[in-house]
């Protein structure tokens, strides 16, 4: 998903909005009184209430198609090849189990299943890519394992960021993932 | 102005001086809270550089006194309107007025004093593993701050609901259960109107707030005090979720409840308690409790079933609001010749940011897109939209229009204009945030990269032109106040 296509998505229902407001507020002046309005009013809202809930359904069904959750993502990408075990501290990350660490290094274009948890405080795990821009994330909780899942389809030095406010230095938390 | 428009109804004039305060000090505390607002997008932009602990310590200071400071402003706006039809306690109204300013002592003595800088949302455990930046103490003041301030709520809470329980005769009656469940056809002649309706709602989801709160402290504190060793970190989050989110939310229905009763000045049209108003707002007890959900869509671990619950419970709640509150108000203004004024202005601002607020958060509230904007500036964005450009101006718009009506003051073209600026000025503002969030710009990061440089730049000229017209506001009130004070005694 991309940000900035969501971005444009508010910007243009935004619009449309004021358009209505303008229209709404420039009725000013032409006067009529309430009794004209209300009974176009109540079938308006029940438009609106059918209108908006098919909306909302259509989103459910899209969505659907791209959970982020680790049933979805197998279902579309297959059973992660490479599992990297993740764990959040204050304030830094590591890769591996706590005696058998490993680097964080991932094959470009295999699913890889990152098993994050927190050793304190809850974290946030989210893998930033070369360009700045978070392509995926779960949250790194104590006691708690989040399955991500997830197929890199560019190489590159990725970034890891926490999320999650974390303590003071919550903002210097970051590492690198390399994808070759 | 004739005396149905006019607030005081000749015996309520108590009731409008304790609402008058909650209006005032609420307002009073936003500018203070506002102005933390600004050190942080300055120290954002590279401009005024603050230490990351100084960071936190406002961060959390300023969430925590904007939503005590913007929910009081609400509750105390409201209150006047209810003391219109229904029988307010002053008394219990002072009460809860001073325990809820002993809590904001509490977490301003935790923030600046003790240090504290978890956010406002207090995350388990991270209160209490710091890292060596505050002590425990400072995390026990802030949830006793917590504690007070939702004590002070549940009181106004029950008054409310205690008179229009009273009013009616029954809690059923003051939901107009009858008339909703007839379709409209029974128990027509003695409804409570949308603002009592409002305070009942509000009322019943603010009790179950406050013992969700409740119910989340009682193991803190034993924690704490050592008696249970470890908290479950998701139970505690969908603790503090169910309080925080659902309480923000009250503080927006409170402040709508501002609408119903303004709108009808301004436009001369009234608005009624028809089926689906009364519909809207008894689907609202339920479904208020429900979006909470929508913060924890990247704890993988929480049960499936709940994401999808908090999907269906966002969307959801966002119908009834926006089909009979937000259209409704537009349709009252429609052709109705309204009169501009600064509080019609503001709400007109309001109803649209509102709105617009609301577009942000739905468009968050689903997964995928949570996926890449979860704790990112798009979710400061949209609820600084819902605040500013919906609950605050609302309020504000009601308190000017409280203090004109009690001083017999007239507005100027002055007046109108500063409404508008502060309408542009909070645009922009909010703006700059979705847009970084769209770029991925991490929300609760003391430290910027010079990538992220030029939102907060922006958004810091669009602060200035809000700040312009608050200040002609507050000093245009201030001149009033005094006048205002004197004139809830008839
Ligand atoms: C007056 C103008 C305001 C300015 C300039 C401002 C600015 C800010 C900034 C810069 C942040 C930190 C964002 C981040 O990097 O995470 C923030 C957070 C926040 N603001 Fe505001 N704000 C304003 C008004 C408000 C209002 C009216 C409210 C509510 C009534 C509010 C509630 C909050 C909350 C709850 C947070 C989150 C704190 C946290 O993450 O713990 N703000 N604000
Ligand atoms: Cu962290
Ligand atoms: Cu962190």
């Amino acid at each position: 998903m991309d940000g900035m296509l969501i971005f444009w998505i508010l910007i243009v229902l935004g619009a449309l909005w004021t358009v209505i407001w303008l229209k709404v507020l420039g009725s000013k002046g032409d006067v009529v009184p309430y009794t004209d309005i209300a009974p176009k009013v109540s079938g308006l809202r029940k438009q609106l209430t059918y209108f908006l809930m098919v909306v909302g359904i259509v989103a459910i069904a899209l969505a659907w198609q791209s959970m982020p959750y680790a049933g979805f993502r197998t279902g579309v990408l297959g059973e992660p090849q490479q599992t990297i075990p993740v764990t959040g501290h204050q304030w830094y990350w590591t890769f591996g189990e706590e005696n058998n660490p490993v680097a964080p290094e991932i094959a470009v274009g295999v699913p890889v299943a990152f098993d994050v948890t927190s050793a304190d405080v809850n974290h946030g795990f989210a893998i930033y890519s070369p360009e700045g821009r978070i392509v995926t994330q779960t949250q790194s909780m104590p006691g708690y394992t989040n399955r991500l899942i997830y197929s890199f389809s560019e190489s590159g030095t990725y970034t890891i960021r926490c999320l999650e406010l974390c303590g003071v230095p919550h903002d210097v938390m970051t590492t690198q993932l390399v994808v070759k | 102005m004739n005396a149905e428009t006019n607030t005081f109804n000749g015996n309520n004039g108590g009731m409008l001086k304790v609402s008058l305060v909650y209006m005032v000090v609420g307002f009073v505390v936003f500018l203070l809270m506002g102005l933390l607002g600004l050190l942080m997008r300055l120290n954002h932009a590279g401009i005024f550089l603050l230490p990351s602990d100084w960071f936190y310590r406002i961060m959390t200071l300023h969430g925590s006194g904007m939503v005590a400071a913007s929910l009081l402003f609400s509750m105390g706006g409201f209150a006047a309107v209810l003391s219109k039809s229904v029988k307010l306690s002053p008394r219990i109204l002072w009460t809860a007025f001073f325990i809820y300013f002993l809590g904001a002592g509490f977490v301003i003595i935790a923030t600046l004093i003790g240090g504290f800088g978890a956010g406002w949302t207090v995350l388990h455990p991270l209160p209490y593993q710091s890292g060596g930046a505050w002590g425990l103490w400072a995390a026990i003041a802030m949830y006793l701050g917590y504690l007070f301030v939702a004590v002070g709520f549940l009181l106004y809470c029950l008054n409310m609901l205690y008179a229009v329980v009273v009013k009616y005769g029954g809690l059923g009656k003051a939901l107009a259960w009858e008339y909703l469940f007839s379709g409209g056809r029974k128990g027509g002649d003695n409804l409570p109107s949308p603002v009592e309706l409002v305070a009942a709602v509000v009322a019943i989801d603010g009790a179950i707030t406050v013992v969700a709160g409740a119910i989340l402290l009682i193991p803190m504190f034993a924690n704490a005090a050592g008696l249970i060793e470890v908290v479950d970190a998701l139970f505690a989050k969908n603790l503090l979720f169910l309080f925080g989110h659902t309480l923000v939310n009250l503080n927006i229905y409170l402040a709508a409840g501002l609408v119903y009763a303004i709108l009808p000045v301004y436009t001369n049209r009234k608005w009624e308690t028809k089926w689906p108003v009364a519909l809207a707002l008894n689907l609202v007890i339920i479904l208020v409790l429900l979006p909470y959900f929508h913060h924890l869509y990247q704890d993988f671990s929480q049960t499936f079933f709940l994401h999808v619950v908090g999907v269906i419970g966002s969307y959801g709640v966002a119908i009834p609001a926006f089909v009979v509150t937000i259209i409704g108000s537009m349709a009252l203004i429609y052709r109705s010749g309204m009169r501009w004024a600064v509080p019609s202005v503001l709400i007109a601002l309001g109803l649209w940011g509102w709105t617009f607020g609301g577009m942000g958060a739905l468009l968050d509230s689903t997964i995928p897109v949570n996926q890449v904007m979860h704790n990112t500036q798009w979710v400061v964005g949209h609820f600084h939209t819902y605040w500013l450009m919906g609950a605050v101006a609302f309020s504000l718009g009601y308190m000017y229009h409280l203090i004109n009506e009690l001083s017999h003051s007239e507005e100027s073209g002055t007046s109108r204009m500063a409404a508008w600026l502060y309408g542009l000025g909070s645009a922009g503002f909010v703006l700059m945030f979705f847009l970084s969030g769209a770029n991925s710009v991490p929300r609760r990061y003391a430290t910027y990269l010079p990538d992220w440089h030029t939102y907060p730049t922006v958004a810091v000229v669009f602060v200035l032109i809000l700040t312009v017209g608050l200040l002609i506001l507050t000093l245009e009130m201030l001149g009033r106040l005094k006048g205002a004070w004197q004139g809830t005694s008839g």
